[in-house]
């Protein structure tokens, strides 16, 4: 009797539980926007506000802007030995191989998850580029003179990137740039002037970093999964889930014959085209129409408490729609 | 034995078991991130097409009964997972009480 009421107990709790994980994930996916506040970074050789203010803009990076990877350009020559990433915690520099972990954190201040950018390469004296395993090749920028977005240093203790560029028009594009330039920095970039350092402080510097090196000896030889990009196609799915238009709209690409090489040019038979099936529907008379929205409606809401009712009877049975039943035999 | 030690027991389990998995090495023979980015690419064009449906789905609802279709397609596709939690939660609750 105690072990069925305990049972019980527990089964109410994980359905509390899982509503609970429910509500706070569905509020958690239902945001947009392009500011984005850096709280939490720490600036370990300060560069004060207002120094790389403007200085500094996040672009599409490669020759031909065809190369998805941000990148940070500063308006001064910084050597690879001026440029380094601080940890949060103060703990590490990495001169080649930064890895970087960046919370989404809209300016809502909601986090949403961690992107993880691979690596940080200088590609000029000039700029540093994020490298993501995630980004490589997925698409070409519609404007490439455009910058994505600035850099600004707030104060010593926060920082933003401030989205400022035009997002292209294609859909996959523009889930591609929201997640390029949704990001929040827990690291910062600092421009450090290594020359300018203390002797000791430079000794300290190295003899921590050589510690660190046996840090990311064992840190590396843990695969580095990039769960980043997956949580966003989740969140792709469930703003999907919640979409509350009536439009629908399916793109039928264009046909065309190839082209046979000193034969014939390529011949495009048809041009892309739209159709909106949800217009379709709405050109059914009004009252059938009315009709089956009302048939429709009151079904979903029967469906949904019955689902929920059998759900709790599960939780307190483990039986599908069998109240009372017990499948376990308490001994 | 105590419940503690159930509890010991059962946590240098599932440790083992990790570890086990992870001695095997394979990780370092599959391109971990080329997979998720698949299911990452899958997951987006799949909700791409999920908001089509969904807006042709809409049309034969009143606007009142969206949010409830919208919990009624997440409950569907959690469900699995849910039952299972369930089912998982009980069996170790089970091995522990016994």
């Amino acid at each position: 009797m105690r072990r069925q009421i305990t049972k019980k107990i527990i089964a109410v709790a994980l359905a509390v539980l899982l509503v609970l994980c429910t509500s706070l994930t569905a509020s958690a996916m239902s945001h947009s926007g392009v500011e984005f506040n850096i709280s939490g970074a720490t600036f370990k050789y300060g560069t004060t506000a207002g120094d790389v203010n403007t200085a500094v803009e996040v672009r599409p990076s490669g020759a031909e802007y065809s190369d998805p990877r941000p990148q940070l350009s500063f308006s001064n020559s910084v050597s690879d030995a001026s440029c380094s990433l601080w940890y949060v915690n103060g703990s590490s520099v990495l001169s080649k191989y930064w890895v970087v972990n960046i919370p989404f954190n809209i300016s809502t201040s909601e986090t949403y998850g961690t992107l993880k950018l691979n690596t940080t390469l200088g590609y000029e004296d000039n700029t540093y580029r994020f490298v993501s395993s995630s980004f490589n090749g997925m698409f070409t920028f519609d404007n490439p003179t455009e910058p994505l977005g600035t850099f600004e240093i707030v104060n010593d203790e926060t920082a933003r990137i401030v989205y400022t560029g035009k997002l292209p028009t294609s859909g996959y594009l523009q889930f591609k740039i929201f997640q390029l330039v949704s990001f929040d920095i827990m690291i910062l970039t600092t421009i450090m002037t290594y020359e300018a350092m203390d002797p000791l402080d430079r000794e300290e510097e190295k003899a921590e970093g050589s510690g660190n090196d046996s840090i990311d000896g064992i840190t590396n030889a843990v695969p580095d999964v990039d769960f980043g990009g997956l949580e966003s196609g989740v969140k792709s799915l469930a703003n999907a889930m919640s979409y509350n238009g009536t439009d629908c709209v399916w793109l039928f690409p264009s046909l065309k014959i190839p082209a046979i090489k000193n034969v014939t040019p390529e011949v495009t038979l048809s041009s892309p085209k739209s159709v909106d099936l949800g217009a379709e529907v709405r050109k059914m008379p009004t009252a059938a129409l009315s009709i089956i929205q009302a048939c429709c409606s009151i079904g979903i809401v029967l469906f949904v408490v019955y689902e929920l009712y059998s759900f709790i009877i599960f939780c307190f049975t483990l039986r599908n729609n069998q109240a009372g039943k017990d499948e376990e035999s308490d001994d | 034995m105590s419940d503690v030690v159930k509890w010991g027991l059962l946590v240098v389990g599932i440790v083992a078991i990790i570890a086990m998995i992870l001695a095997f090495g394979f990780l370092e023979y599959i391109n971990v991130s080329l997979v998720i980015e698949g299911i990452e690419t899958l997951l987006y064009y799949s909700g791409s097409a999920l908001k089509s449906a969904r807006g042709l789905i809409n049309n034969f609802f009143f606007p009142p009964a969206y949010p409830i279709v919208s919990f009624a397609i997440y409950w569907i596709l959690i469900k699995p997972f849910a039952t299972i939690s369930v089912k998982v939660l009980v069996s170790i609750y089970h091995y522990i009480f016994k």
